[in-house]
């Protein structure tokens, strides 16, 4: 892997596009149908649960002094590699399984509006090639990459003004959570929404050491959480609650109703211009899959890389339809919540274990 | 090889089937004078030469060979050197050897820039003597901090190349880095400096200019205060430097001489056109194959009408038509100028009418194109103009795959090949990515000179 360094605020540009991702589009939806009237407000305590979250991962950081979790673990008992390779493993096929099914459910979306006869495989093999080629340039690259695509779609925010005349108090109407469902299912999808700022977690040892570096995440998870609120309160106030609960994608209900006098329907630009953010996504766990299964492995970075999407290829191959993929992604996102809850947990446990055994 | 016997003969075996080779004795003097008559002054030859040889003892020629501008040579392949730069040697008594340098370039004086245009600003550019380029430079810096280095590139040809940077403000790294460069080069000869880019290059694949070239002195001098190195080569017109970033092809001098907020503007309008360039093509192309919701109302019975006539996919209109505009383009850029104007009023108006009348191509599409066309050409460097225009097929033919997504592949993957390019251990896409903050108020926009000061 390459030696070079980044600068900490980079970790800005990183966290907020791993954790934003096709979820976006079918928020509002998501949040109505789980909580009910103003379940927009829901978005709050779930995003400081995850700002705790962030918390742990910083500690981490500062006690393991930007060196690699992954030494951490390693050098914890004697005998430990017998049970880190095969978890290593696992864990590395896992994320590849699960940034493929991130990006065919994208892919899924983006054929069933935009491309009806086209068949969903050439997708993600092209976004296989993208990917590929990106995780291959190096955490640098794509640390430059996701700065660059930020700023592309960024300013995608300021549609939102378009919306400022149609918009009504009066939507929101005076009750909270009413007519909810599933309060604590809601919770935990609410959550897989924020999932991406675990990946920082493996990025200690390419950041430049400066103070206050995990300053950047949490301002990266701020401005997601901006985002989400200001996404769903906008289509709490654009829609009435019973749209809501219809529109299974929102987002771009919200976005075709845009309409200029040289062109009209933009959302097929707009929801294709956010692949630039799904890439960093896919990319950011398939970088992690990647460096996990360095550890195992001594492979080139070249081969390991194509091993590893080939392998999350193969293994998504036969989840197609909506469904299959809503169901799988689902799945995978809860395990994904236990990994980004429990790896920090049990990296922060070690830490406190051998500090005991250095004082001892 | 130290020869002091029977020197002439040697010398002349050497030079042996040169049939410009001009050789003058003075039997008296026991002197022979060997050069090239056609690399020589008239006017050095005269007063080097003729004037203190002719009228004069064998006593004194001795005092007058103890002058300083006769060096005495002792090897004979620096006499050979010698006499091919332009220099006359001397040889005294068949054993001892002097050169005297009587080098006049017979060049072309000093012309307007011819591509890179200004309308504001200093109108001269480089020409192909490498001398003249360097008083060119060395008057816009008279500062001793103005380091040259010379090189010989090219085992047969040994053209002369000087590398310039500023003590002080270049970074030693850089010129250390290129100097290794251009001493790994191996070639036979090289005729132009932008023949040397290409043995440069680190990724030679690439469809970007990895290093920059202009023909503007003033421009070049800019670039070494900026912290660069700056390459000159005898025979090119050109010169270059390094580190490059892409967006050094967006800036013209006139930014700089005009006032900021119009050297802003044209700016943005360049990355405008830049846009407009590589998108507006396969824009219509994605609109036509698989987006045609996007097209309003009132304008989709226009747009369907001078379709209905076309017998051809969008795609192949459209690459038809960009064909057509680079042959115009290669065409004019071959014939004198007076006549390159003619082939773009034919070319332009009469083909292009011609073609939508015949129902061979849209109306729509002949106004995308033309723009795009001209867009190409408010790139004020030509070689990245090149590399923007090939970039475009590119676009198109995605685009006609998969629609907008093509275009955004297309994009991702020109984004990611640029954020990886690195020239001299400078990131090539720099200050944007990575980003410098402070940079931007002289890539993106040019921010008044108050601002530059930090």
């Amino acid at each position: 892997m390459q030696t070079e360094k980044f600068k900490p605020f980079y970790l800005f540009f990183i966290t907020y596009m791993t954790q934003t991702g096709i979820v976006l589009f079918m928020l509002p939806n998501m949040i109505a149908n789980y909580f009910g009237y103003n379940g927009w407000l829901m978005i709050i305590p779930i995003s400081v649960f995850a700002m705790i979250q962030i918390g742990l991962i910083a500690g981490i950081y500062y006690f393991n002094k930007g060196s690699s979790i992954f030494q951490t673990i390693e050098t914890s008992f004697s005998k430990v590699n017998i049970i880190a390779k095969p978890l290593y493993l696992c864990l590395s096929i896992f994320w590849s399984v699960l940034s493929i099914t991130v990006a065919k459910q994208y892919v899924h979306v983006m054929k069933f509006l935009y491309f009806p006869q086209t068949n969903i495989q050439w997708f993600v093999l092209l976004t296989l090639i993208l990917t590929y080629y990106l995780v291959t340039s190096g955490i640098v690259t794509i640390a430059h990459v996701s700065t660059l695509f930020f700023f592309l779609s960024a300013p995608m925010i300021f549609l939102l003004i378009y919306f400022v005349p149609d918009f009504s108090f009066l939507q929101f109407s005076t009750f909270v959570f009413n007519e909810h469902n599933d309060f604590y299912g809601g919770m935990i999808e609410l959550y897989t929404a924020f999932l991406g700022f675990e990946v920082t977690l493996f990025l200690f040892p390419y950041i430049k050491k400066e103070k206050k570096v995990f300053k950047y995440v949490f301002l990266g998870h701020l401005y997601t959480t901006l985002l989400y609120l200001s996404v769903t309160i906008f289509c709490y106030g654009f829609n009435s609650f019973q749209q809501l609960n219809y529109q299974v994608y929102p987002v771009i209900n919200l976005l075709q109703y845009i309409e200029f006098d040289f062109i009209e329907r933009l959302d097929s630009v707009f929801f294709i211009l956010f692949y630039l953010k799904l890439l960093i996504t896919i990319t950011m766990y398939i970088w992690i899959s990647l460096v996990t299964f360095k550890r195992v492995v001594k492979w080139s970075v070249q081969r390991s890389a194509f091993v590893l999407l080939v392998v999350g290829y193969l293994v998504t191959l036969p989840f197609v339809t909506k469904n299959e993929l809503t169901s799988l992604l689902s799945l995978l996102a809860k395990v994904q919540i236990l990994i980004s809850i429990f790896l920090p947990l049990l990296v922060l446990t070690i830490i406190f274990l051998k500090r005991r055994r250095k004082h001892v | 090889m130290y020869i002091n016997k029977n020197l002439s003969v040697h010398v002349k075996d050497r030079l042996d089937y040169c049939d410009d080779l001009v050789i003058r004795t003075f039997p008296e003097l026991k002197i022979e004078v060997l050069y090239f008559g056609h690399l020589v002054g008239e006017e050095e030859l005269k007063n080097n030469i003729l004037q203190p040889f002719s009228n004069t003892n064998e006593e004194e020629v001795k005092i007058i060979l103890r002058r300083k501008q006769y060096q005495q040579e002792e090897d004979i392949n620096l006499m050979v050197k010698g006499v091919l730069e332009g220099k006359a040697l001397i040889i005294y008594q068949n054993s001892l050897a002097y050169v005297v340098d009587i080098y006049v370039p017979k060049t072309r004086s000093v012309t307007p820039a011819e591509i890179e245009t200004v309308i504001v600003g200093s109108k001269e550019a480089f020409i192909e003597d490498i001398g003249t380029n360097l008083s060119m430079i060395r008057r816009r810096v008279k500062s001793d901090c103005l380091k040259v280095l010379s090189y010989n590139i090219g085992t047969i040809t040994q053209t002369k190349m000087y590398l310039l940077y500023i003590e002080g403000i270049t970074s030693p790294i850089l010129v250390k880095g290129l100097q290794e460069k251009i001493k790994n080069i191996d070639i036979k000869g090289v005729n132009d400096l932008n023949q040397v880019i290409q043995y440069l290059d680190k990724k030679p694949l690439s469809v970007f200019p990895q290093y920059f070239t202009t023909e503007r002195p003033d421009v070049s001098a800019s670039k070494l205060f900026e912290g660069r190195v700056l390459c000159l080569m005898d025979g090119s017109p050109y010169s270059l430097s390094t580190p490059t970033n892409f967006f050094e092809f967006f800036q013209s001098p006139d930014d700089y001489n005009q006032r900021w907020l119009l050297g802003t503007l044209s700016r943005l309008l360049r990355f405008a056109a830049l846009f407009i360039t590589l998108f507006a093509s396969a824009f219509y192309v994605a609109v036509s194959m698989f987006h045609y919701e996007i097209i309003p109302v009132k304008l989709l019975h226009e747009y369907i009408q001078s379709r209905s006539k076309v017998p051809f996919n969008p795609v192949i209109e459209a690459l038809i038509i960009e064909c057509i505009i680079e042959l115009l383009r290669e065409a004019g850029a071959r014939l004198p100028s007076k006549i390159g104007q003619t082939i773009g009023i034919v070319g332009g108006i009469v083909i292009g009418t011609a073609a939508v009348e015949a129902g061979f191509t849209s109306s729509v599409l002949i106004i995308v194109v033309s723009i795009s066309a001209i867009s190409s050409f408010v790139v004020p460097h030509i070689i990245m103009t090149a590399s923007l225009r090939i970039t475009r097929f590119f676009f198109i033919i995605l685009s006609s795959i998969f629609g907008f997504f093509g275009i955004i592949v297309g994009f991702t993957i020109i984004m990611i090949h640029l954020c990886r390019l690195k020239n001299l251990g400078e990131y090539y896409l720099k200050p944007i990515s990575p980003i410098f903050l402070m940079d931007i108020k002289d890539t993106i926009v040019r921010a008044p000179y108050q601002f530059f000061k930090k």
